[in-house]
C-alpha cells in the first residue's frame, strides 16, 4: 500500500495534516492553562504548560519531518489523516490528565480522553470532586471539541493550503455540507455551536445562580453542563454527575440543549434559514421521537414502581431523563449507577441499551446506529413487504424524507445496512467480553451499549479497578463508533501497508 | 425476633439495634436502596461543593471513601456546616445522622437522606498543592525544543520549501 516513493508522500501527507491538528490541540490546550492562571491552581498550570509544550513539539516535528501534498488528497489519505489526528490527539491530551495525579494510570488517562473526544461520557477519573477548575475545563472541552469535528475546522484555521477537505470531513465520520465549501461548513458547524454555547451558558448559570451555587461556580458549571450537554458527551464537574444539582429545573434546562445537540447540523442550518417545517418532515425527527417514545414505554412498564419513582414527578425526573438522555446519547445521569444496576430490572436496561444503540441524528455530536440509518432500513423492510403482499408485476416504490425526497435504492439500503451490522458486530464483541469478565450479562449489555453508541451512561461496570482489557476495548469501542469504522479500518490498512513497506526496504542500499 | 436480629448480627449485616441508626457507607446505601429505604442511617463522611437552596431546606453533598450522596437539611442545621471540599480544599468531615430515601417522595423520587443530626468529626482545612520542580522543568525543556521546531518551520516556509 504504502511501498516505495508513491506510498512515502502518501505517508508523508497523512503525517503532515495530523501534524496540523496536533498543533492546533497545543494551541486549545492554552485555554486550560489560562483557567489555571486566573484560578492560580499551579500544580495544574504545570501540567497544562508541560501539556501544551508537548503538542505543540509533537505537531511541529510531524510538520517538520513531512511534506505537504501537492495535489489532493486521496479518500484513504483523508481518512487515515482523520483517524490518525484522533489517535495522536489521544496520547498527547491525556499527558496533563496523567500529571494531575487523578488517574491510576496512563492508560486510564487516555480512556477519558478518548471517551470525551468521542462524546462519550464513561470516565475513570478518581477523586472529581476535589479536582481543579483547569482539568475539568479541559475535561469539557475535549468534549466540546470532538463533538463538533476538530479536523477540518483545525487545518481551516492552521494549515496554509487544505486539500481534500471533504475527505478529511468526513473521516470524522460527517457528510452534511451546509456551504459549498466544507471549510465554510466547519466553520458553520462551530457559529452554529458558538450561538448555542453562549446561550446555553446564560440559561444554566441564571439556574445555578437561583438553586445557590455562587456566582464563580455558577459560570463555570453553566459552561461545563452546557458543554456536556451539546456536545452529547455526558461529563459532569461531580461525582455524582446531574443528581449533584437536586434540582428540576437545573435537569430541566438541560433537556433542550441534550435535544438540539442530538439534531443533525443540517436540520439546525435550514431552521436557522427559515425552513422550519424541516425539523417535522426530516426522516430522523421521526425517527427519534418514534424510538424515543416506544422505548421510554419499555422503560415505565418494566421499572418497580414502588419505592423507586414516586409519582409523575419521579417518572419524569429519573425515567423520562435517562431515556432522553440515552436516546440523544449524551449519557447525563439522573440515577446513581449502583442503584440503577439494582432496582431497574432487565427489561427497562434493555429499552434504554436499545435506546442508546439507536442514538440521534447523523452529522451530529450525538452516536449510535443514526436516525437516518434505522429509518432507512425500516423502511426498506417495508418496502420489501409490500412488494411480498402485492402483485408480482407491481412496482413498490419506497421515500425517505431528508431534506429532500429520497428514492430509496439498494446503494442506499446496502451502505446503511453495512454500517449497522458493523455496529451490531461491535457491540456483540464487547458484550461477549465483558461478560467474560464475568459481569452480569444484563449490565454488559448496558455498559457496551453506552459505549457503541458513545453514550455515557453507566450501571457501575466501568470504574478504575477494571481490567486493562476491558479499558482498551472500550477505548476501541469509542473511537471505532465515533468515526463510524471506516476511516479507523483505513488508518489500520494504512499502518500495517507502512510496516511492510519499511521491513521490506531494511536493509536495502 | 432477637434470634433474628443475633443472626444478622453475627452475618456482619447493619442492622438497627436499640434504636441506634444504621451506619453504612455511602457506596453500599447506593447498591441496595431498597434494604435501608425508611431506615435511620448514619454517614461519616466529607462535605463537599456547595450550598444548594431547595425549598423548606438546604442540600449539601458528602462524600467518603466509596461515593457521594445529597443530604437535605433544615436550613438552620446546614449553617453549621462551614467547609465544603473542593481542589483547595477538604471539607468538614461530620457523622450526619437521619432517614435515607430509595425514592424520596418530596424530592421527586431522589435517592436521599434527610438528615437531623450532624457530629463534626474533623474541621476542613486547606489542602497542600506542592509544584513539582521536575515538572517545571519538563514543561521549559520541551517549550525551548517547540520553540526551536517552531523557528525551522517558520524559516522553511519563508523560504518557501
Amino acid at each position: 500500500m504504502a511501498n516505495g516513493p508513491v506510498g512515502q508522500a502518501k505517508s508523508s501527507a497523512v503525517v503532515y495534516y495530523a501534524g496540523w491538528v496536533t498543533l492546533w490541540l497545543g494551541l486549545i490546550m492554552t485555554i486550560p492553562l489560562l483557567t489555571a492562571l486566573t484560578f492560580q491552581e499551579w500544580p495544574d498550570f504545570v501540567n497544562f504548560w508541560a501539556g501544551t509544550a508537548l503538542a505543540l513539539f509533537v505537531g511541529l516535528a510531524m510538520i517538520l519531518l513531512t511534506r505537504p501534498a501537492q495535489r489532493e488528497l486521496s479518500w484513504m489519505e483523508g481518512f487515515a489523516a482523520s483517524a490518525l489526528s484522533w489517535v495522536v490527539c489521544m496520547f498527547l491530551a491525556a499527558f496533563p490528565y496523567y500529571l494531575s495525579g487523578h488517574f491510576g494510570s496512563y492508560l486510564d488517562a487516555c480512556f477519558d480522553v478518548m471517551s470525551g473526544f468521542t462524546t462519550t461520557g464513561l470516565v475513570l477519573i478518581q477523586d472529581l470532586d476535589h479536582a481543579s477548575n483547569a482539568l475539568n475545563m479541559w475535561r469539557h472541552l475535549l468534549t466540546f471539541l470532538g463533538g463538533q469535528g476538530m479536523v477540518v475546522l483545525a487545518l481551516t484555521l492552521l494549515a496554509r493550503s487544505n486539500p481534500g477537505a471533504f475527505k478529511l470531513y468526513a473521516g470524522e465520520a460527517k457528510d452534511q455540507r451546509l456551504l459549498p465549501s466544507v471549510g465554510g461548513t466547519a466553520l458553520a458547524i462551530w457559529e452554529i455551536s458558538l450561538v448555542y454555547l453562549l446561550l446555553g451558558t446564560l440559561a444554566m448559570f441564571l439556574v445555578g445562580l437561583w438553586i445557590g451555587l455562587r456566582p464563580v461556580p455558577a459560570l463555570l458549571h453553566g459552561v461545563w453542563i452546557f458543554m456536556s450537554a451539546w456536545s452529547t458527551g455526558g461529563f459532569a464537574p461531580n461525582s455524582q454527575n446531574i443528581v449533584y444539582y437536586h434540582s428540576l429545573l437545573y435537569e430541566a434546562v438541560t433537556i433542550p440543549i441534550m435535544i438540539a445537540g442530538s439534531m443533525n447540523f443540517g436540520l439546525h442550518y435550514a431552521a436557522w434559514t427559515g425552513n422550519r417545517k424541516e425539523i417535522f418532515k426530516n426522516i430522523e425527527t421521526v425517527v427519534f421521537v418514534t424510538v424515543l417514545v416506544l422505548t421510554f414505554l419499555i422503560g415505565i412498564a418494566a421499572i418497580p414502581l414502588e419505592g423507586g419513582l414516586a409519582g409523575p414527578l419521579g417518572v419524569f425526573r429519573r425515567v423520562a431523563y435517562t431515556f432522553i438522555s440515552a436516546q440523544t446519547t449524551t449519557g447525563l445521569q439522573p440515577v446513581y449507577a449502583p442503584a440503577m444496576a439494582k432496582t431497574w430490572g432487565d427489561t427497562a436496561l434493555f429499552g434504554a441499551s436499545l435506546a442508546m444503540l439507536f442514538g440521534a441524528s447523523a452529522s451530529s455530536t450525538a452516536g449510535g446506529f443514526k436516525g437516518i440509518r434505522v429509518g432507512t432500513l425500516f423502511k426498506a423492510l417495508s418496502q420489501e413487504l409490500k412488494r411480498l403482499l402485492r402483485p408480482e408485476r407491481a412496482v413498490v416504490i419506497e421515500k425517505i424524507h431528508f431534506y429532500r425526497d429520497v428514492v430509496l435504492d439498494d446503494a442506499i439500503v446496502r451502505s446503511s445496512a453495512l454500517i449497522v451490522l458493523l455496529y451490531i458486530l461491535t457491540f456483540l464483541g464487547g458484550v461477549i467480553l465483558t461478560t467474560a469478565l464475568g459481569n452480569p450479562i444484563s449490565l454488559s449489555i448496558f455498559e457496551v451499549a453506552s459505549a457503541t453508541g458513545n453514550t455515557g451512561l453507566s450501571v457501575g461496570i466501568t470504574q478504575a479497578s477494571e481490567p486493562w482489557i476491558l479499558k482498551v476495548a472500550f477505548i476501541l469501542i469509542f473511537f471505532v463508533a465515533r468515526m463510524e469504522f471506516l476511516s479507523v479500518l483505513v488508518l489500520v490498512g494504512y499502518l500495517l501497508g507502512a510496516l511492510k513497506s519499511s521491513i521490506f526496504s531494511f536493509g536495502r542500499p | 425476633m432477637k434470634r433474628v436480629l443475633f443472626a444478622l448480627f453475627l452475618l456482619g449485616l447493619p442492622v438497627p439495634i436499640l434504636g441506634q441508626p444504621v451506619s453504612v457507607n455511602v457506596a453500599s446505601l447506593l447498591a441496595d436502596p431498597a434494604r435501608y429505604d425508611g431506615q435511620e442511617v448514619s454517614i461519616e463522611a466529607e462535605a463537599i461543593g456547595d450550598r444548594l437552596h431547595a425549598k423548606h431546606g438546604t442540600w449539601v453533598n458528602f462524600l467518603d471513601t466509596t461515593a457521594a450522596i445529597g443530604c437535605f437539611f433544615p436550613t438552620s442545621l446546614a449553617k453549621d456546616i462551614r467547609l465544603l471540599g473542593g481542589y483547595e480544599l477538604k471539607g468538614d468531615a461530620f457523622r450526619v445522622t437521619g432517614v435515607f430515601h430509595a425514592g424520596c417522595p418530596k424530592h421527586g423520587g431522589e435517592l436521599d437522606i434527610h438528615a437531623d443530626r450532624l457530629e463534626l468529626l474533623q474541621k476542613g482545612r486547606p489542602t497542600p498543592h506542592p509544584i513539582s520542580q521536575a515538572k517545571v522543568a519538563l514543561a521549559a525543556g520541551l517549550s525551548l525544543a517547540s520553540a526551536l521546531l517552531g523557528f525551522k518551520i517558520s524559516r522553511r516556509r519563508t523560504k518557501g520549501v
